[in-house]
């Protein structure tokens, strides 16, 4: 066993890993179910954080990889009694039937609106290209990352 | 990845390069989503090169230097490579995958770990990239010729790539690029990346590259040759696209048949001749 020390959401954490750990399944084994597991190959985007600021899938790194870095998961986004506008957004906007690609969506969506306050359609579509979702059909996901952009814009 | 038992972070590339010595068997760790996504059971070290200090986009008089670890979301962002060549790199990393795996992948692990539908190989071709190679000795390939064996088959178990780089054309070279997959995240069906020069209203030193349909990455000379000194017109470039299709070898799998790929590559070529010659303010 090795240990490895990153930041999960602002805490730092130190934690025991088996060198062929897949950061994924660490994450969930340390209790961030939101995080999910969905195909275990880069295609779905339901594993999506923040690993050092940049959107990726969280399946397709070692958790050797994650030693000395930062991540955000969709627990440190917001939380039940005070949730981040884009998960405002997202409720509002109707944008979440089964909730399974939502943590996904939500982490690419914060990344794209950190970066360009206005982001047109096209931008989001770039954005969230990697997040599938079987449900929903995506327009309700579009909607509500344009009423995420106006929620942020009037928070300033 | 169950049998993995050593990884290493070089600090650079001397460092990576003496434990790719010390470890028989270990295996660069680029963006990892060809290693880490196969879960290989037989790899048992890793050497991950990403904070090797080979992670730059870099302008140096009229050279771009692209170190190999660079991601490919950081080319499709880049100002330096959209104001060089028509910004091809940053229009080619844009067919990449999707966000979330252009923040893994890097450049030098797609030319390396080099599939059939690997793209960013065109961009290279287009531009007569160099590949610098540190190992027992520092080498530089071109891409023509880099490209000529799968790099898997001619690199050393200890070569480790480290650099792409290309003088900067003229403004007046135009490069285009078209990638026809089934969706827009899907592996390439055909790529077709073409550049030329337009002088006096003819095609100058054109460059046609073509990938997931052949073997290898490649250029088609024969086609190349076939339209210099002719005019920019749609007869020049549909001559371009019946020549390539007849002078390669296509490929028959999963995504397409070989029949299929033949009736659309002269309509691919075609168009991004075409794109590539209204970027230039050209009228054919």
């Amino acid at each position: 066993m090795d240990k490895i020390k990153l930041k999960i959401n602002g805490r730092t954490k130190e934690i025991s890993i088996n060198p062929g750990d897949i950061l994924l399944d660490v994450l969930r084994r340390e209790g961030y179910y939101g995080v999910k597991k969905g195909c275990s190959e880069g295609s779905c985007g339901a594993c999506t954080i923040l690993f050092n600021g940049r959107p990726t899938n969280s399946c397709l790194l070692l958790a050797y990889e994650a030693d000395d870095s930062e991540i955000t998961t969709i627990s440190g986004i917001g939380t039940m009694d005070n949730p981040h506008p884009i998960q405002k957004a997202f409720v509002k906007s109707a944008a979440v039937q089964c909730g399974f690609c939502t943590p996904g969506m939500i982490i690419s969506t914060k990344h794209l609106l950190d970066t360009n306050q206005n982001p047109d359609e096209e931008d989001i579509k770039q954005a969230l290209d990697g997040n599938f979702c079987r449900c929903t059909g995506y327009v309700k996901i579009i909607d509500a990352v344009k009423l995420a952009a106006e929620y942020l814009k009037e928070e300033e | 990845m169950k049998n993995l038992e050593s990884y290493f972070r070089p600090n650079n590339i001397r460092e990576a390069y003496t434990l790719l010595n010390n470890n028989p068997g270990s295996k660069i760790l680029g963006g990892g989503t060809t290693i880490v996504k196969m879960r290989d059971p037989k790899v048992r070290v890793l050497i991950d090169i990403k904070q090797s200090k080979i992670d730059y986009i870099k302008k140096d008089s009229n050279i771009i230097h692209i170190g190999a670890a660079t991601r490919i979301e950081d080319i499709l962002k880049s100002p330096v490579l959209k104001a060089t060549a028509y910004g091809i790199f940053p229009e080619i990393a844009g067919a990449v995958g999707s966000t979330l795996t252009r923040n893994l992948i890097t450049l030098g692990g797609n030319i390396v770990q080099l599939f059939y539908w690997s793209d960013m190989p065109i961009a290279l071709l287009l531009t007569d990239s160099n590949i610098n190679i540190f190992g027992k000795t520092e080498q530089s390939i071109c891409a023509l010729h880099f490209f000529e064996k799968n790099p898997k088959l001619f690199l050393s178990k200890t070569d480790i790539v480290t650099e792409i780089n290309y003088k900067i054309p003229p403004a007046y070279r135009t490069f285009a690029f078209t990638k026809f997959a089934k969706t827009k995240f899907d592996y390439s069906i055909i790529n077709v990346g073409v550049s030329f020069t337009l002088l006096d209203n003819k095609v100058s030193d054109s460059r046609i590259a073509v990938s997931a349909l052949t073997r290898l990455p490649q250029r088609v000379e024969i086609a190349e040759d076939l339209i210099n000194g002719k005019p920019a017109t749609d007869e020049t470039f549909e001559k371009a696209g019946t020549s390539v299709s007849s002078s390669i070898e296509i490929r028959n799998d999963s995504r397409a048949s070989k029949e299929y790929r033949k009736e659309i590559l002269p309509v691919l070529v075609k168009r991004t001749f075409q794109s590539a010659l209204r970027k230039i303010g050209g009228t054919n």
